[in-house]
């Protein structure tokens, strides 16, 4: 029964009614100005409204009549906070707050809210979601406003961004079953979602193009709706289950949007709206080349190298340059001796539209070293003979893995750096050990290494330096790094952009407190996106497969948590559906508190291998695996989890009572079969900050950082689960990653800070090693350890000088962003958003090899 | 009757036919005496097939942890093609195809190019019959109004190259443009803090090295300008720096002073934009570049150009022209009264009646101030933000995205308004027409 009398609301401007609901954009409301405290009931009422949020907000509400300024709080409000939805009542002197379980942004629901006199009660999607015990009549202010889409009091007018399908005030107490009955209607206010058999990815394909590929669960006739710069809703269409769209005449650096929906059988569906910049369209122009080339096609043949840095010396390079440039991706620099020929070059393919952008002719005098760096070009063409000093000057310019032709003699695919490593998952392994191998030409000072390329891509291709975001991996000469819902391809040796794509749904943050999306094997890079895993072909970014979570009773309702890969195999983890972190926006997601809601741990309630070739091994089942612990080595894999069975009941993944600590069992399984090869009942110190088990050759070290000692318990044990040792030692601070640090284990040392110890038997072995400043971790090269130190930069501390050395001005992120791989330090940019200070904000890549 | 005079004075000047260099004189004031035709029309567009290849990379979206949005770039000195000019030809250099193309202004059609090894983020600098440019490739080159090479001078002798966004550029690329005074140019080549950086000064004429003066700890980019007797070179995102003409050593920073946006007023006044992009908003700076103390700030402002005593800026929705000696010696003098008062309130905090008495004298004073302050506003008119100003004669010109506007400088009526593509980072004004270059690679003229 709505409250009595006929009241006609006035919108704040001309309302916007899509897909018939009132579309907010932080600009309007509806306001009903009649409505009064002498109208409004002071119990027993019910609010209800069917509303999704846009943007999160501190004090967000979607109906409410409220004055609230600072120790007056009167009324009443439904609304949302940055996490969650709420219903927030005055009866005493201030209100108080009943709270649902966090939303989903975009996300259409049905929140209702009761107040019976003694309980106020919070509903979402027909269930109780929060309950709270409060008593008395509620005071209203002598004046306030009857707001929709707004919280509006004579101080303060907060407006929301999303939209309201619907809004109702009832003077009477609906019941539970009338209100699920109510919110079941919702599906015929809202359509349908579109169900992706694999998520939108966006891969720009030239600069002003760029293609949106999806796959849908059943065929369906899907419309794309571009809006941005030169399209005011560009309408492009496709039928069946894939779908491919090109999205052409996109304008440079500007923001478009892109709004899937689709009909099938008379109903309507609708995806996602999806955001696209294209500042990050790195694209290269494509070259149109009608004339055919042997010497060209046979390069490509021979080399099967299609992006990257090309150099070509020596007689035809035009005519090989433009159609290599015209069949590839590369970048093709011509090497000229004569100053009259680099002019007579550079003209003629000015002329022809591509001088710069494609090709570039630089004038290398007879006689004199060229200036390049060593180790920087993927492939190298001489079409004619070379002195045998000559040919080594070009060997020396080839990079590991990359090729050298030269005419007359036999073409060299240049062998890997001494000492140089790959860093395929998040800590660098399967082990975790943040240490993968790099000995980096045994340089241990920043000085010993030198700048050998820079650029692309700069701080407006990432989250933000504090969300504590996936590592970069790095392998065969590649590097990869995540930013803002994207991925890049770089060459790990010249900083060619190998390709990019956007994926909506891909962002993950706190990885101190779960598993990374993402690793390679150095043809692939498997990312984990919702319930799926794309296989990306590392070389070109074309998805070349897509595996889902295991066939169960979850499988609906689950994502795709850990990844990694062993030989032929790969490794993963479900969780329940919206419990991985994603969240970045604040200081409270900077994720540096001891508070649970920083803190807890993603779980997953299964692992299971599947072959490259995507065919399903195993499964294991039993209880919650803690995904900081996962790890392997050896075809061994190993982790913790906790069979308690309050947890296995949980809805959701992210777990931070304390009975996560309670019955756990340190478990090894045959990394074939996913036979339980032994399992050891484990009671170790809870680590509550973070938790995280690292395998090595000789054991496994499992490190709690715990917030009641403020201390790391280090806990060591023998690959077959029997305990070794232990040591322990303060927190270096409580912020600033200082209660956060992840161990590195290089050969026979482990590094914590501010100590190093004995892998055997855990004794000290330094004290102090190079002093961290802000929020980045350790990471270990052959000789000594990189991190965030002197005036918070990236720095160099040397296990044998024990002295630290420093890049001015270069910042890291707050967590794990450059990676020593490939004979390099590779240092993509992970510091943009840090407003303050003159940082850098550029990918670097540093080459211990070069001495001038 | 003071604007009128002015005025009179403007639009008596004898034109200039030329745009010599970045932002027109080494001050990189943006004001010219030459002004645009009463006929302007849209005459040609030249196109880039890819957009420029700017140096480094936009601005982060945002600042999560400080939830601060809307952060600006600090390093966007290349962000369009540049262009300066004499009588019929138009000079620009290109961030793609390294090369300085010569335009004929009239047809928009391309003379000749020259091409250098490197990205030429800079418009060249136009000296009598000499173009002097800086390149990527770490070199200074100096030619001839046909485009032929007169010299070259190479930093760091065959110094190392590194790999930058596809192409091959110097570990000492000059990213500051070109300053000429008295036929000796000077000019920074730098990259990265934690390598050499190199102030260096030449002969107009031969080349000659004069002085090259070696630094460390710092990277100077943006447009190299005088002032005070000094040179100055922006670093973006850290302090201005200062050097002496002489020797090219360090003589000072502007603590306050960041980005690549600096301006020098002829009584060494430097208006500068933030040094970092912690403020929510923006931000301007004026130094008084021969004490390096900071005079005063503006809130909400993030590019503005003086001419004289007037100032031309954007702040709340409006473009604005004050009388800026008039404000900055009242913002001082309320300032003064605000300490006094501050100072008052400490020294007589015992003594109520005759604190009493003393602060509403200095409230009466403030309050003249204020009036003083609000009077100095000369004209304000509803506009969206420019992207870039200039002053040509009696017009104020301002690019923004799409489109160019156009003010009467001395009543603030807009006049009249091009569309153009992209947004309009660079604005010239010589010979009656007006070129526009904007982000999308395009140069765009107006003329009659």
């Amino acid at each position: 029964m709505p409250v009595k009398g006929k009241f006609r609301g006035k919108f704040a401007k001309k309302p916007l009614i899509e897909r018939g609901a009132f579309t907010l954009k932080g600009d309007n409301l509806l306001i009903f100005n009649k409505i009064n405290k002498d109208v409004l009931p002071q119990s027993n009422f019910t609010v209800e409204a069917v509303a999704s949020i846009k943007n999160s907000a501190k004090y967000g509400s979607i109906i409410s009549y409220m004055q609230d300024n600072g120790s007056y709080e009167k009324g009443w409000l439904l609304g949302y906070n940055e996490e969650k939805f709420y219903f927030g009542l005055a009866t005493g002197k201030s209100i108080e707050y009943v709270y649902s379980k966090p939303y989903k942004i975009k996300k259409v629901y049905h929140i209702a809210a009761t107040y019976n006199g003694s309980v106020a009660t919070l509903y979402v999607n027909g269930d109780i979601s929060g309950t709270k015990k409060i008593s008395g009549n509620i005071q209203y202010p002598d004046k306030a406003f009857f707001c929709i889409g707004a919280y509006k009091d004579k101080d303060e007018d907060v407006r929301k961004k999303g939209s309201i399908y619907t809004a109702n005030f009832y003077s009477t107490v609906l019941s539970s079953k009338a209100i699920k009955k109510n919110s079941q209607g919702i599906d015929n206010l809202v359509p349908l979602e579109i169900s992706f058999r694999r998520v939108p990815v966006i891969r720009f394909l030239d600069p002003t193009s760029a293609q949106l590929t999806f796959q849908t669960s059943k065929e369906l006739n899907c419309k794309v709706e571009l809006k941005g710069a030169g399209h005011s809703g560009t309408l492009i269409r496709s039928s069946g289950k894939a779908h491919s769209f090109i999205l052409n005449q996109l304008q440079l650096n500007r923001h478009y949007t892109i709004s899937i929906s689709a009909q099938a059988n008379g109903k309507s569906y609708q995806g996602r709206s999806i955001e696209l910049d294209t500042a990050v369209n790195y694209a290269p122009l494509q070259v149109d080349s009608k004339n055919s080339s042997a010497v060209t096609d046979g390069i490509l043949k021979q080399s099967g190298i299609i992006n990257g840095s090309c150099v070509l010396i020596g007689p035809d390079s035009q005519r090989i340059a433009v159609r290599l440039a015209a069949k590839s991706n590369l970048s093709v620099a011509i090497f000229c001796k004569k100053l009259q020929e680099v002019t007579k070059l550079r003209q003629s393919l000015y002329k022809q539209g591509i001088y710069g952008a494609r090709i570039n002719v630089y004038h290398c005098p007879r006689g004199q070293q060229m200036p390049f760096s060593k180790n920087l070009f993927n492939l190298i063409y001489v079409g004619q003979s070379v002195s045998t000093k000559e040919y080594q000057e070009l060997v020396g310019l080839t990079k590991p893995g990359g090729m050298l032709i030269v005419k007359g003699k036999k073409q060299l695919i240049k062998k890997a750096l001494k000492g140089q490593a790959s860093w395929s998952a998040q800590y660098g392994n399967g082990g975790n050990t943040a240490y993968a191998g790099e000995e980096l030409n045994n340089m241990e000072r920043t000085g010993d290494l030198k700048l050998q390329w820079i650029g692309r891509p700069g701080a407006d291709f990432g989250i933000d330096r504090n969300p504590r975001m996936p590592a970069p991996l790095a392998a065969n000469g590649r590097l990869f790094h995540q930013g803002m819902n994207r991925m890049i391809a770089m060459d790990a040796h010249n900083g060619s952009i190998l390709w990019n794509l956007e994926i909506p749904d891909m962002r993950r943050v706190n990885i101190p407190r779960d598993a990374s999306n993402w690793s390679t094997d150095g043809d692939t890079v498997f990312t984990a996106v919702l319930d799926q895993l794309l296989c990306i072909d590392a070389a070109t970014g074309k998805i070349k497969k897509t595996l889902y979570l295991p066939s169960s009773s979850r499988k609906k309702k689950g994502e795709w948590a850990y990844i990694g890969s062993e030989k032929d195999r790969i490794y993963g983890s479900s969780v329940r559906k919206d419990t991985l972190y994603k969240d970045f926006w604040s200081k409270s997601k900077w994720y540096d508190s001891v508070k649970a809601e920083n803190t807890a741990k993603v779980c997953s309630d299964s692992f299971f291998c599947y072959s490259k070739a995507g065919k399903g091994l195993w499964k294991y089942q039993k209880g919650l695996i803690i995904n900081t612990t996962i790890s392997f080595n050896k075809g061994k894999v190993y982790f913790i989890e906790t069979r308690s069975k309050d947890l296995l009941a949980k809805s959701d993944s992210r777990i931070s009572e304390k009975s996560l600590w309670d019955n756990q069992f340190l478990v090894c399984l045959n990394g074939r079969t996913g036979k339980v090869i032994w399992q050891k009942s484990l009671d170790v110190v809870d680590g509550d900050v973070v938790f995280y088990m690292q395998v090595h050759d000789a054991g496994i070290l499992i490190t709690s950082s715990n917030s009641t000692t403020k201390k790391y318990h280090l806990q060591s044990y023998s690959l077959k689960g029997s305990k070794k040792w232990k040591a322990q030692h303060n927190w270096a601070s409580n912020n600033h990653a200082g209660h956060m640090q992840h161990p590195v284990i290089i050969d026979d040392k482990i590094f914590l800070e501010p100590y190093g110890y004995n892998l055997k038997d855990g004794k000290e072995l330094y004290k102090g090693i190079g002093r961290r400043e802000g929020c980045h971790i350790y990471v270990g090269i052959k000789q000594g350890l990189l991190f965030r130190g002197t005036s918070r930069q990236i720095s160099i501390w040397s296990m044998n000088s024990k002295k630290t050395t420093t890049w001015n001005r270069l910042r890291p992120s707050c967590w794990l962003s450059m990676i020593p791989a490939a004979g390099m330090l590779l240092v993509p940019e992970g510091g943009g958003g840090c407003s303050c200070g003159g940082w850098m904000e550029t990918s670097l890549g540093f080459s211990p090899w070069e001495t001038k | 009757m003071k604007y009128l005079c002015l005025y009179i004075l403007l639009t008596c000047t004898v034109f200039a036919e030329e745009w010599p260099t970045y932002k027109y004189d080494n001050h990189r004031s943006g004001v010219t005496s030459s002004t645009i035709d009463k006929e302007l029309n849209f005459k040609w567009r030249w196109e880039s097939p890819v957009r420029p290849q700017t140096a480094w990379s936009g601005p982060a979206k945002w600042d999560a942890y400080t939830k601060n949005t809307g952060l600006q770039s600090l390093r966007n000195f290349d962000p369009a093609f540049f262009v300066t000019g004499k009588d019929n030809d138009l000079y620009f250099g290109s961030s793609v195809d390294n090369a300085v193309h010569c335009i004929d202004k009239n047809s928009g059609k391309e003379k000749w190019v020259f091409f250098s090894e490197g990205q030429v983020g800079f418009p060249r600098t136009l000296i009598g019959q000499q173009l002097v440019f800086g390149s990527d490739d770490g070199c200074v080159y100096s030619i001839d109004l046909n485009g032929q090479l007169q010299w070259k001078y190479e930093v760091v002798e065959n110094g190392r190259k590194i790999a930058s966004n596809g192409k091959l550029i110097s570990m000492w690329p000059v990213r500051t443009g070109i300053l000429n005074i008295d036929d000796t140019v000077y000019f920074a080549a730098s990259l990265v803090p934690w390598e050499k950086s190199y102030v260096c000064a030449l002969n107009l004429k031969s080349g000659k090295q004069i002085f090259k003066k070696e630094h460390g700890g710092i990277t100077l980019e943006g447009a190299i300008l005088s002032a005070a007797g000094q040179l100055i070179i922006p670093q973006g995102r850290a302090s201005a720096l200062m050097f002496s003409l002489k020797n090219g050593s360090k003589s000072g920073n502007l603590g306050n002073a960041g980005g690549t946006f600096i301006l020098a007023t002829d009584d060494d006044k430097l208006i500068t934009g933030p040094k970092n992009q912690k403020g929510k908003s923006n931000i301007i700076h004026m130094t008084d570049a021969k004490t390096k103390t900071n005079m005063l700030q503006l809130n909400g402002i993030d590019r503005m150009i003086i001419d004289g005593e007037f100032a031309y800026y954007h702040q709340n929705n409006q473009v604005r022209c004050m009388n800026r000696s008039d404000y900055a010696s009242h913002t001082t003098q309320k300032a003064q009264y605000l300490r006094e008062k501050k100072e008052l309130s400490k020294k007589l905090k015992n003594n109520k009646e005759e604190l009493k008495s003393k602060l509403v004298e200095l409230d009466k004073k403030i309050s003249v101030s204020n009036k003083a302050i609000t009077a100095t506003s000369i004209w304000q008119t509803s506009g969206k933000v420019p992207i870039s100003f200039i002053k040509a004669g009696d017009k104020l010109i301002c690019g923004l995205d799409g489109l160019v506007q156009i003010y009467d400088s001395a009543a603030g009526e807009l006049l009249k308004e091009f569309k153009i593509t992209g947004r309009a980072y660079g604005l010239a004004v010589w010979n009656g027409s007006l070129i526009v270059s904007s982000d999308d690679g395009s140069i765009t003229c107006f003329g009659r």
